[in-house]
C-alpha cells in the first residue's frame, strides 16, 4: 500500500514541475496576422500578392479627396474633408468675397484672417493631420513593397508608384503650408521630418532642410513617373486612378514650388501630349435654363457643367463621378445649394477687381452674376435668400448630376476632381516665364485663351486681352491663373505665397472685409501636437 | 458493494492535449477508486497497523509516536489523565486496540476508538464505577451535530471528563446542585446547574470572536489570528438574508475598501467590483478577481450566476501579502467565494421559500406633473417671455419691459397654447394643444395652420391673468404614463438543500429557483441553480471530491435593450415617463375626455398627432410615435444562458506533514440572445418585423497542483505551499439577423425571409478568442509561539497575451509579518481586558494583465468586402478590402502594483473587536496612452509609463453590546477613506492652456455598464483622479433675471471687448455663457464609504439590519442638468423645485433664473450647450441606504421535536427599502466616477419585500 501511495503521489507531484508553456503560444484565432501576410507575399503567387497589396494600393486615390480628417467631426464642414481645407484657403486671398456682411459662421474667421497659423489654433492642425495621415498610409504599404518583393513585377511597380505619388503630393502640400515658398525665403529654411517607413515606435526625426525635403519629394514623384512608365501604366482613360498623368502633375507642381522649371515643363508636356483637350464654353459656364423669380425659379443643371459633371470635362486628370465623389466643395461654392455657399448666405463671390479684369470676349466672365439675382427659394433648407451680384455660377446647380429638372432636392449631387489640364498649361507657362522664355509662356497661355474665347468673338491672345496690356509674361500667367482656377483647390493662396503677392482688399468695392494680409503670415507654425511630442522638431 | 461508474467529460485542448488528457484520465481512475472505497465502509482502526519499541517512556511519548506513524489522534484532558506515567511497550504491526490494551493495562486509563479518534478517560469514571449521583447527556454543536472531546468539569472540584465521539458524557457530581462547566475550543463555555436532573443535554454555540476561525486565503486556509495580510470575511448569513439576484449587491457596505456599482437596476446583471480604488488608469482594467472554490472565474458576471444560498463564506483579499499568489491577476483584489459542504452528523434537508413583491425603489424626483401646476408653470414662462424677452443675447428687457404687467398677464392667458416666441405670429407651442380641462365660456380662435395649428383663448381662460388655474375649469382626464409601466411584480425564490456527512463522505446538494422580474412592464429574470458538492475519504491518505454547479438564467430587460445605459432608447419606459410632455395621456381621448375605443372595445393608445381631441388644434404625439404598451408586450430581448462549472480534486496526505492537491475545473457558458421586434409598432415596422440572434460560448479549463507542508517544532510553526496552475480560455460567438415576417409574434427563423437585414444585431458573422495563463507559485509561513509571524510569497506567471517569450513571464512577490503584542509577557497585566492585539504589515508587488490585449504584439489585418453582389440566396463580394489594423506595441508589459499595508487587529473585553488598515497602492508603470506626434502615424501609443497611487485607510469595528442567554445585540460598522491620484504621466499629456492638466471623460466599465465620452474631469499630476470639472453657476443676475456664470478673464476676452474693467486672471460673473469657464469642483470620490450591520436577538426573535452609506463625493445628474432644471421647457419635464423658486422682479431671492419659454435656450443656468453642464446639478453624493432588514422567528426545540423537524424559521425581509440622499432624483450608487455615465432617464434599483420560511428536516 505504501509503495502504491508514494507512486501515485510522485506521479501527481511530477505535474507541479511540468509545464504547459507551449500552450502560451497563441496566435490571434480570428485575425489575419502580419506573419501570414508575409508568408503569402513570399509565396510569389502573383494573384495572391495582388489581392493583398492591391487592396492597399487601390485605397491610395481616395486620399486625394479624403473625408474624416483626424480630430474633426463631420459637423465641421471646414476641416473634415480635404475639400474643406481647400475651401478655407480659397477664403484667405484676394479673389473670393464671402457673403455680403460680417457674420458669425463657419468660414468667416478664415475670410476675416483670424489667426490660422499659430501653433495652437484649431485651424492649423487639420492640414497637418491630413497630410501625415496620407504619408502613414503610403508608408504602411511601402513596408511590403521592398525592392526584393517588387522585382520586375509590373503590378507591384504600379502599386509602388501610386504610393510614391501620394507621398510626394502630401509632403508638397505640407511644404506649401508649413514653410515659406522655396523660391523665396524658404530655400534656406527647414523642411520636414522625412519618414519613409511606418512605425509609431521608430525614433523621432528632426526637420530636414527645405532643400532635402524637396529632393525627397521630387525623387518620390520622379520615381512614381518612372515606375508607372516601367509598369506600362500610361495615361489611363479612367479618372479615378493614379496614373502617369497624376504622377506627372504632382511632379510638375512640386517642381514649380521648388523652382525646378525644366522638370515642370517636361512633366507638363508629357501630360499635354496625352490630354490636349480643354473644356469648351458649353460646359464651362453655368447656365440658367429656368426662370428668375420665385414663381418661376431658375434651373441650373449640373449635367451640363464640366466642373460638376466630370464626364463632360475632358481636362480631368483625377476625379470622381457622383457615386464616389466628396461633395463638400460644392456645399461651399454652390450659390443655389442648401449649404454654406447658398442658403446660409455665405455666397462665394468674385472680387470686383478680378472680375473687371476678365476680358469681355472671355466667356469665363459669364460664370459670375453682374447684378443681383434677387430672391431664390432654397427648397431643402426651406428659406428664401437674396443672391447678390458677383456670386458665382461656375459651380451653380439647382439639380445635381442625373437629377431631372423637376426634382428640387438634388442640388450638390456632383462629381469632384483634383487636377485638370488648364492648370498644367498654367504651370508650364509659369515655368517658361520663370526660365526667361516669355514668348514660350505667352504661346502656352494663348492655347488656354483660345479655348476661353467667347463664341463668335475674335480669338483671345496675350496680345489682345485688354487687361493684360503692358504686363510681363509672368504677370499674365498670374492673372490667367487667378481667373482660370478661381475657387478651385485654394490655389490662389498657395500661388500668392509663391508669387509673393500679399492680400490687399482695400480697393475692392465688394469685399466684406477690406483688409490686408502679408505673405510672411501665410506660413503656418508646426502644430502643438508635433512640438509637444517630437523633441527634435524646431518651430518655424 | 454497489458498482458505480463515473465518467468525466474530457475536453480536447490543442497542443496540451496529451498531458491534460493524461491528467484527466488519471483523475477519472482516481475518482472511480475514491468512490468505490468510500462506499466500502472498512474502518481505519481495523486495518491500520502500528509498530512500537519503547522502554521507560511517558505514555505521552507513546501516544505521540502512534500519532506520528498513523492517522490516529488522541483526545484527553491532561488535568485528569496522567500521561506522565512511565511504561514499556513493544508491538510489531499490531492493531491499535491490541497496542492500547497492552499500553494502558496497568495505568488506570481506559479508551474508546472511533475511526481515527481515540478518547482516553480514567477507569474510575467509567460507567462501571459510577455512583448514584451521576449525570449523563449529549453535547452538540450549533447545528445539532455531536461534539466530541468537550471538557466537562464540576465547578470548584477536580472532577471532570470529556464527551466521547458521539458527544455523550457521563460525570459524577458531589451534590444535586452542582454546577457543570462545558468548555471546548472555538465555542463559548457554558455553565449548567444540575438541579437534581439525571440528564443534561446541551448545545454549545460557536464563539464567533475567537481568533481560531478558519479563513479562506489564496490556495488554502489559515486561522484568523495568523493572518499577516488584509482580509475581510463576509458573514454568509448576511448574504443569504438579502433578496438579491447577484451576490455583488450584497457586498455593498459589507467590506471596508470594497465598492460595487451598476448604472441600472436590471435584475440578473452584475455590478462592477472595485477594491481599494483604482490601480491603473482604466476602470475596465481595475476589476477585482473572483475566485470560486479556489478556481479563478472566467465569467465577467460570476456573482450573478451563483446561488447565494450555496455560499459558505466569502473573503476579500486586499493587500499584497494576500493576493500575491494570484500573481498577474491579483493586483485589484480578490473576492473568494467558498460554497457549502456537508457536515458530520444527521443528514439535513432544508427547504427555504421566499415570496414577495418587487416594486419601484426608494428613488424619485419631484417633477411638475399635476396638470394644474403644469399649466400654471407654462403660463408664467409665457408671461416672462412676452414681457421681458430681448432680441439681444445674454440679456433681457427686465429694466425696460416689452409690455405692462397687465398686458403680459392677459397675453399669457390668451396665448397659453399658441405662443411660440412671437407676439404677433401664433402657432402650436410645446404644450401640444393638450387641453385636459373643460373651460366653460372659452372661445378658441384658430391660429397657425396644418400640423402647427392651435388656438388663442378668449372669453374664458384655462389659466387666468392672475396666473392661477381657472376655478371653473373641470378636469376631464389625466392619464400619465407613470401609472401604466411600473408595476408591483411577484417575486419568489425556492431553495432545497440536502447535506450530511458520514465517516467517509460528505455531500451538499442544492436546487434553487428564483423568479425576480423587475418592476418595469416586460422585464423578466428567472434563474435555476443546481449544485452538488461531494467529498470522499478514499483511503486514510487520499481524499477526493467534486463540485458541480449548473445555472440557467433567462433575462429580459426592455429598458436596457441597447446597452445598460438606457437613455432615450425607445423601449426605455423612463424616457417616456420623464422626458415627454406630462399632459400626454397613454390612451387617446375624445371630446368628453373619455378613452377612445377600437372595434373590439379596447382602449386605443395615443401614438400620433391629432389622434386625441382638443378644442385647440391637433394634439401632439408622445415622445416617439409608437405604442410603448404594444412594444413592451410583444418585443423580446432575451438572454438565455446556461452555465456549467465542474471541479474535481484529489488530495493526498503523506509523510505526516505533507498534502498534495490536484484540482481540475471547467467553466462552460452558453448564451443565446434573441431579439424580436414586432411589425406593428416600434423599430421594425418598415421591414415587417425582425429577428436577431447572437450565440456566445465560453470554455475555460483550469488545472492546479498544490503541495503543502506544515510542521510544528516546539514553539515554531512552519508551513509552506508550492503550486502550479494552468488556465486555458476560449470563447466564440456568432450572429444572425432576419426581417420581413409573415406571422406576427412568431419569433422563429422560418418566419423571416429577409436575410441579414434589419437592425437587431450586426448580422452574419462571428468572433473567437483564446488565451492561456500558466503560473508557478510558492508561499512560506513561519510563526513563533503564536506571537511573531512572517510570510513570503512568490509567483511567476506566463501569459499567452504576450507574443514573445522573453517578456511573457512576470514575477510577483510579497512579504508580510505580524506581531501579536497581546501575547507578550509585558502585556500580561492587560490580559484581563485585552483579548488580542496584533500589528501586521506587508509589502507586495502584484501584477495586472487586464490592460494587455489578448494578442499583444501581433500585428493584424482586416479583411472585408467593400460591396456585395447577390445571386439567388447567396451574397458574394464584388469588391474587397484588406487593410492593416492599428499598430501594435509589442513592448507593453504587466502593470506592477506595489502595495504597502499596515494593519492593527484588536479585541477588548471580549466584546469590542476591530481592525484598522492603512494602505498605499502605487503603480509605477501603469498603462497609459502616451501622446506621440502624428507624424509617426498615430496620436498615442500605449506604454507602461504613468504612475498612479491610491492611499487609504480602512476600519472595521464590532461591539457585542449585549451577550446574555436570552438577548444578543451586536453592532458592526466598517468604512474606508481613500484617494487615487496620478503621480506622473508622460511628456506631452498635458495642455498648456490648462496649466499642464488635461480633461477626461468617464472611461468605460463594462462590469457596471458605465462609460461616457463627455468631459467630466480635469486631471493633472498630483490631482485627484476624479477631480470634477464643470461650469460654475453663480446665482441670478438681478438686472436681467438670467443666470450668472464664472469666467476667468483672458487677454483674448479683453481683445474681444469682454471684461475690460477687470484684470486678466480675475474671476468675474457674467450672463454671457459663451465666455464662461469650467472650474474644478472637487472629487467625485466620497470622503468616507462604509456599512453598518446590526443583529438583535431576544429568545427566538431576531432582527437584522444591513445599511450602507457614504459621506461626501459628487454626482452630476444629467437628468437634472439636461432635463429637470431646463426651466425654459413647457412641454417637457421640469423639477418641482422650480415652482415658485424662479426669479421674477418680485421674487429676487429665487434660487433659479427667470423661466422664459422661447427665451435663450441656455438661460436656465444648468446647461449652456451640448453636455456643457454647470454645477447647478452637481449634488453631494452622500447617502444612507437601508439595504436589508430581516425580522425572524425561530421555533423552539420542544415543539419541533413533536413534528419531527430540526429547525423552522419564519422571517420577513425588506430589501432596498429606504434611501436617504442630499437631493432627490439620483442614486449615488450608480456611479463611482461622478455620474455622467449614468445619463438621463436612468433605471433605478428596485425594492423587494418578502416573507420566507426555512424548514430543516
Amino acid at each position: 500500500m505504501t509503495m502504491k501511495k508514494y507512486l501515485i503521489i510522485l506521479a501527481l507531484a511530477g505535474m507541479i514541475f511540468s509545464s504547459c508553456s507551449k500552450e502560451l503560444e497563441i496566435t490571434p484565432p480570428n485575425s489575419i496576422t502580419d506573419e501570414q501576410i508575409m508568408e503569402l507575399l513570399a509565396s510569389g503567387d502573383d494573384a495572391t500578392i495582388k489581392k493583398i497589396l492591391g487592396s492597399m494600393a487601390d485605397a491610395m486615390p481616395g486620399y486625394f479627396h479624403l473625408s474624416g480628417i483626424l480630430g474633426q467631426g463631420g459637423a465641421d464642414n471646414r476641416y473634415y474633408t480635404s475639400q474643406g481645407l481647400e475651401c478655407m484657403r480659397n477664403l484667405e486671398g484676394n479673389d473670393i468675397v464671402l457673403g455680403t456682411s460680417t457674420v458669425s459662421a463657419f468660414g468667416f474667421a478664415e475670410y476675416n484672417f483670424n489667426d490660422f497659423i499659430s501653433e495652437t489654433v484649431d485651424k492649423n492642425p487639420p492640414y497637418w493631420y491630413y497630410c501625415w495621415g496620407n504619408i502613414t498610409a503610403v508608408n504602411k504599404m511601402m513596408t511590403y513593397l521592398t525592392d526584393a518583393v517588387v522585382g520586375e513585377n509590373k503590378t507591384l511597380k504600379e502599386y509602388k508608384a501610386r504610393g510614391l505619388a501620394l507621398r510626394a503630393y502630401s509632403y508638397n502640400y505640407l511644404m506649401e503650408n508649413y514653410q515659406d515658398a522655396y523660391v523665396l525665403d524658404g530655400k534656406n529654411k527647414l523642411g520636414l521630418m522625412l519618414y519613409d517607413t511606418y512605425s509609431p515606435t521608430q525614433p523621432y526625426k528632426a526637420r530636414s532642410t527645405a532643400a532635402d525635403t524637396y529632393a525627397f519629394i521630387l525623387k518620390d514623384a520622379q520615381d512614381a513617373v518612372d515606375l508607372f512608365t516601367a509598369a506600362g501604366t500610361g495615361f489611363t482613360a479612367v479618372t479615378t486612378d493614379i496614373d502617369l498623368g497624376v504622377a506627372n502633375f504632382i511632379l510638375a507642381r512640386a517642381a514649380l514650388d521648388a523652382g525646378e522649371y525644366g522638370t515642370v515643363i517636361t512633366a507638363c508636356d508629357a501630360i499635354l501630349a496625352k490630354l490636349p483637350n480643354l473644356m469648351t464654353e458649353s460646359v464651362y459656364v453655368g447656365k440658367n435654363t429656368g426662370g428668375t423669380t420665385l414663381a418661376n425659379p431658375p434651373v441650373f443643371l449640373a449635367d451640363n457643367n464640366g466642373f460638376l459633371n466630370i464626364s463632360k470635362n475632358p481636362e480631368v486628370i483625377i476625379g470622381w463621378g457622383v457615386t464616389e465623389s466628396v461633395k463638400a466643395h460644392n456645399g461651399w461654392m454652390n450659390t443655389f445649394g442648401s449649404g454654406s455657399g447658398g442658403s446660409s448666405g455665405l455666397y462665394a463671390r468674385i472680387d470686383n477687381r478680378l472680375f473687371e479684369k476678365i476680358d469681355a470676349n472671355d466667356y469665363r466672365r459669364d460664370n459670375f452674376l453682374t447684378a443681383d439675382f434677387g430672391d431664390f427659394y432654397y427648397p431643402v433648407a426651406k428659406v428664401t435668400g437674396w443672391i447678390p451680384a458677383y456670386s458665382n455660377l461656375k459651380f451653380a446647380n439647382t439639380h445635381g448630376v442625373g437629377g431631372a429638372s423637376s426634382a428640387t432636392n438634388t442640388a450638390g449631387v456632383v462629381g469632384d476632381y483634383n487636377f485638370r489640364t488648364s492648370e498644367v498649361l498654367l504651370m508650364k507657362a509659369e515655368a517658361q516665364a520663370m526660365s526667361t522664355n516669355p514668348d514660350g509662356a505667352k504661346a502656352t497661355l494663348n492655347i488656354l485663351l483660345a479655348a476661353r474665347t467667347r463664341s463668335g468673338a475674335p480669338t483671345l491672345t496675350c496680345d489682345n486681352y485688354v487687361s493684360m496690356a503692358g504686363m510681363t509674361a509672368l504677370q499674365m500667367v498670374q492673372l490667367q491663373t487667378r481667373i482660370e482656377l478661381w475657387g478651385e483647390g485654394g490655389r490662389e493662396f498657395y500661388n500668392n505665397k509663391r508669387w509673393n503677392i500679399p492680400v490687399d482688399r482695400t480697393s475692392s468695392t465688394n469685399h466684406v472685409v477690406k483688409t490686408t494680409y502679408a505673405v510672411s503670415s501665410m506660413t503656418l507654425q508646426i502644430p502643438q501636437d508635433e512640438m509637444n511630442n517630437n523633441p527634435l522638431c524646431v518651430q518655424n | 458493494m454497489k458498482k458505480i461508474s463515473i465518467f468525466l467529460r474530457t475536453t480536447y485542448i490543442k497542443g496540451c492535449s496529451t498531458k491534460i488528457f493524461r491528467i484527466m484520465k488519471l483523475t477519472n481512475i482516481l475518482f472511480f477508486v475514491t468512490f468505490l472505497n468510500a462506499l466500502g465502509n472498512v474502518t481505519y482502526s481495523q486495518y491500520a497497523r502500528v509498530s512500537l519499541d519503547m522502554k521507560d517512556v511517558p505514555i505521552q511519548a507513546v501516544l505521540s509516536n502512534i500519532e506520528e506513524q498513523s492517522e490516529f489522534f488522541f483526545l484527553y484532558s491532561s488535568k485528569m489523565i496522567d500521561v506522565a506515567q512511565k511504561v514499556d511497550i513493544h508491538a510489531k504491526s499490531e492493531t491499535i486496540t491490541d497496542v492500547l490494551d497492552d499500553l494502558l493495562s496497568n495505568t488506570g486509563i481506559s479508551y474508546s476508538v472511533k475511526d481515527r479518534q481515540i478518547l482516553l478517560i480514567n477507569k474510575d469514571e467509567s460507567p462501571a464505577t459510577l455512583q448514584q449521583r451521576k449525570i449523563t447527556g449529549t453535547v452538540k454543536d450549533e447545528n445539532g451535530n455531536p461534539l466530541p472531546g468537550v471538557n466537562i468539569q464540576v465547578e470548584g472540584t477536580t472532577i471532570g471528563t470529556m464527551s466521547d465521539v458521539n458527544g455523550v458524557y457521563t460525570i459524577n457530581i458531589p451534590n444535586e446542585d452542582a454546577s457543570i462547566l462545558f468548555s471546548f475550543i472555538g465555542y463559548k463555555s457554558q455553565k449548567v446547574v444540575a438541579s437534581g436532573r439525571a440528564s443534561v443535554d446541551i448545545s454549545l454555540t460557536p464563539d464567533v470572536s475567537v481568533l481560531n476561525d478558519v479563513v479562506v486565503v489564496a490556495f488554502g486556509t489559515t486561522r484568523k489570528k495568523d493572518l499577516t495580510g488584509s482580509i475581510t470575511s463576509v458573514d454568509s448569513k448576511l448574504i443569504a438574508a438579502q433578496s438579491n439576484s447577484t451576490l455583488s449587491h450584497a457586498l455593498e457596505g459589507a467590506v471596508p475598501g470594497l465598492q460595487v456599482s451598476s448604472i441600472d437596476g436590471q435584475p440578473g446583471l452584475d455590478n462592477g467590483i472595485r477594491i481599494r480604488g483604482l490601480g491603473t488608469a482604466s476602470q475596465n482594467n481595475s476589476n477585482a478577481l473572483v475566485v470560486i472554490d479556489g478556481v479563478p472565474s472566467s465569467q465577467s458576471n460570476a456573482l450573478s450566476i451563483i446561488n447565494p444560498k450555496d455560499i459558505e463564506s466569502m473573503t476579500v483579499l486586499k493587500d499584497g501579502a494576500s493576493t500575491a499568489l494570484y500573481g498577474s491577476r491579483g493586483a485589484n483584489g480578490v473576492v473568494m467565494v467558498t460554497t457549502k459542504k456537508g457536515k458530520s452528523g444527521k443528514a439535513k434537508i432544508t427547504y427555504d421559500a421566499k415570496v414577495g413583491i418587487n416594486q419601484k425603489g426608494p428613488f424619485d424626483f419631484e417633477k411638475i406633473s399635476d396638470p394644474k401646476d403644469y399649466y400654471e408653470y407654462a403660463w408664467l414662462s409665457i408671461y416672462n417671455a412676452a414681457r421681458f424677452k430681448s432680441t439681444d443675447k445674454y440679456t433681457t428687457n427686465v429694466q425696460n419691459p416689452n409690455m405692462s404687467d397687465t398686458d403680459a398677464a392677459i397675453f399669457a392667458s390668451q396665448h397659453l397654447f399658441d405662443y411660440k416666441g412671437s407676439t404677433t405670429d401664433f402657432q402650436q407651442n410645446d404644450l401640444g394643444n393638450w387641453m385636459l380641462y373643460d373651460v366653460p365660456g372659452a372661445i378658441y380662435t384658430p391660429t397657425g395652420s396644418g400640423s402647427t395649428a392651435s388656438s388663442t383663448m378668449t372669453g374664458a381662460y384655462l389659466v387666468n391673468p392672475d396666473g392661477k388655474l381657472n376655478p371653473n375649469a373641470k378636469l376631464l382626464f389625466h392619464d400619465p404614463y407613470d401609472d401604466y409601466f411600473l408595476e408591483n411584480k411577484f417575486r419568489q425564490e425556492h431553495n432545497l438543500s440536502i447535506s450530511g456527512a458520514s465517516e467517509k463522505i460528505d455531500y451538499f446538494l442544492s436546487g434553487g429557483y428564483l423568479h425576480d422580474p423587475s418592476y418595469i412592464r416586460g422585464s423578466q429574470f428567472d434563474r435555476y441553480n443546481f449544485r452538488g458538492n461531494v467529498n470522499a475519504q478514499v483511503t486514510d491518505w487520499l481524499k477526493a471530491g467534486v463540485n458541480l454547479a449548473y445555472a440557467y438564467r433567462k433575462t429580459q430587460s426592455p429598458a436596457t435593450r441597447y446597452g445598460r445605459n438606457p437613455g432615450s432608447a425607445v423601449a426605455n419606459v423612463f424616457y417616456w415617463m420623464n422626458a415627454q410632455n406630462q399632459l400626454v395621456p397613454l390612451y387617446a381621448r375624445d371630446k368628453d375626455g373619455n378613452a377612445i375605443l377600437d372595434a373590439n372595445g379596447d382602449k386605443v393608445v395615443h401614438t400620433t398627432q391629432g389622434q386625441s381631441y382638443s378644442p385647440l388644434g391637433p394634439t401632439s404625439s408622445p415622445a416617439t410615435t409608437a405604442n410603448l404598451m404594444y412594444i413592451l408586450d410583444h418585443d423580446k430581448d432575451i438572454r438565455s444562458s446556461h452555465d456549467l462549472n465542474l471541479r474535481g480534486y484529489l488530495e493526498a496526505r503523506f509523510l505526516k506533514d505533507f498534502t498534495f492537491n490536484v484540482n481540475m475545473s471547467t467553466d462552460n457558458s452558453f448564451e443565446m440572445r434573441t431579439r424580436y421586434w414586432n411589425p406593428v409598432s416600434g423599430s421594425a415596422t418598415s421591414y415587417s418585423g425582425a429577428l436577431g440572434k447572437t450565440y456566445t460560448q465560453i470554455d475555460n479549463i483550469n488545472t492546479q497542483q498544490i503541495l503543502n507542508w506544515s510542521h510544528d517544532y516546539d514553539k515554531h510553526h512552519f508551513d509552506a505551499t508550492a503550486g502550479h496552475e494552468f488556465n486555458s480560455y476560449h470563447t466564440f460567438n456568432m450572429s444572425y439577423k432576419g426581417s420581413h415576417s409573415l406571422v406576427p409574434d412568431f419569433d422563429t427563423y422560418a418566419n423571416f425571409v429577409g436575410l441579414n437585414y434589419g437592425s437587431t444585431f450586426s448580422g452574419t458573422g462571428g468572433g473567437e478568442h483564446k488565451t492561456a495563463l500558466e503560473g508557478y507559485f510558492a508561499r512560506a509561513n513561519y510563526i513563533y509561539n503564536n506571537k511573531y509571524y512572517a510570510q513570503a510569497s512568490i509567483r511567476t506567471d506566463g501569459s499567452s497575451k504576450f507574443k514573445f517569450n522573453e517578456n511573457r513571464w512576470g514575477v510577483f512577490w510579497s512579504l508580510g509579518g505580524g506581531w501579536r503584542i497581546s501575547e507578550e509577557d509585558f502585556m500580561s497585566s492587560a490580559k484581563s481586558w485585552l483579548n488580542d492585539l496584533k500589528l501586521r504589515g506587508s509589502y507586495g508587488v502584484i501584477g495586472n494583465q487586464n490592460g494587455i490585449g489578448n494578442y499583444s504584439g501581433y500585428q493584424t489585418w482586416g479583411f472585408s468586402a467593400s460591396a456585395y453582389s447577390y445571386s439567388g440566396a447567396s451574397y458574394y463580394p464584388s469588391a474587397y478590402k484588406l487593410g492593416k489594423n492599428a499598430f501594435v506595441n509589442d513592448a507593453l508589459t504587466w502593470e506592477r502594483v506595489n502595495t504597502t499595508d499596515l494593519g492593527l487587529d484588536f479585541r477588548v473585553l471580549d466584546i469590542v473587536f476591530g481592525t484598522l488598515d492603512y494602505y498605499n497602492r502605487r503603480t509605477p508603470n501603469a498603462v497609459w496612452g502616451q501622446p506621440i506626434a502624428y507624424s509617426l502615424g498615430q496620436q498615442a501609443l500605449d506604454k507602461n509609463n504613468a504612475e498612479m497611487r491610491t492611499r487609504g485607510i480602512e476600519l472595521e469595528l464590532g461591539v457585542d453590546i449585549i451577550k446574555t442567554q436570552d438577548i444578543n445585540w451586536t453592532v458592526s460598522v466598517n468604512g474606508t477613506h481613500y484617494r487615487t491620484v496620478i503621480l506622473s504621466v508622460p511628456e506631452g499629456t498635458g495642455n498648456a492652456a490648462l496649466n499642464g492638466c488635461w480633461t477626461a471623460s468617464v472611461d468605460a466599465w463594462s462590469a457596471s455598464g458605465g462609460g461616457s465620452s463627455q468631459i467630466s474631469f480635469l486631471r493633472g499630476v498630483n490631482k485627484d483622479y476624479y477631480n470634477m470639472y464643470f461650469y460654475h453657476y453663480a446665482g441670478v443676475d438681478q438686472n436681467t433675471g438670467l443666470p450668472l456664470f464664472d469666467a476667468t478673464v483672458t487677454a483674448a476676452d479683453q481683445a474681444a471687448g469682454l471684461f475690460t474693467d477687470a484684470k486678466v486672471g480675475d474671476v468675474v460673473q457674467t450672463t454671457n455663457y459663451s465666455a464662461a469657464d469650467k472650474y474644478e469642483m472637487g472629487s467625485a470620490t466620497p470622503d468616507f464609504i462604509g456599512g453598518l450591520n446590526t443583529t438583535f436577538r431576544y429568545k427566538d426573535f431576531d432582527v437584522t439590519a444591513n445599511l450602507a452609506f457614504q459621506i461626501g463625493g459628487k454626482f452630476l445628474s444629467v437628468e437634472y442638468a439636461n432635463g429637470l432644471y431646463r426651466s425654459e421647457q413647457i412641454g417637457g419635464v421640469v423639477s418641482k423645485e422650480l415652482q415658485g423658486n424662479t426669479w421674477t422682479p418680485e421674487n429676487t431671492g429665487a434660487k433659479f433664473p427667470m423661466q422664459m419659454y422661447t427665451g435663450d435656450q441656455y438661460g436656465n443656468g444648468a446647461t449652456i450647450g451640448s453636455w456643457a453642464y454647470s454645477d447647478m446639478s452637481l449634488f453631494d453624493a452622500s447617502y444612507l441606504s437601508v439595504k436589508n432588514i430581516t425580522f425572524g422567528y425561530t421555533f423552539s426545540q420542544p415543539w419541533l421535536n413533536k413534528v419531527h423537524l430540526s429547525d423552522v424559521r419564519l422571517y420577513a425581509s425588506f430589501d432596498n427599502m429606504w434611501m436617504f440622499t442630499q437631493h432627490a432624483g439620483f442614486d449615488p450608487r450608480m456611479s463611482l466616477a461622478g455620474g455622467l455615465e449614468v445619463g438621463a432617464y436612468s433605471y433605478p434599483y428596485m425594492r423587494t419585500q418578502s416573507l420566507g420560511i426555512t424548514v430543516t428536516f
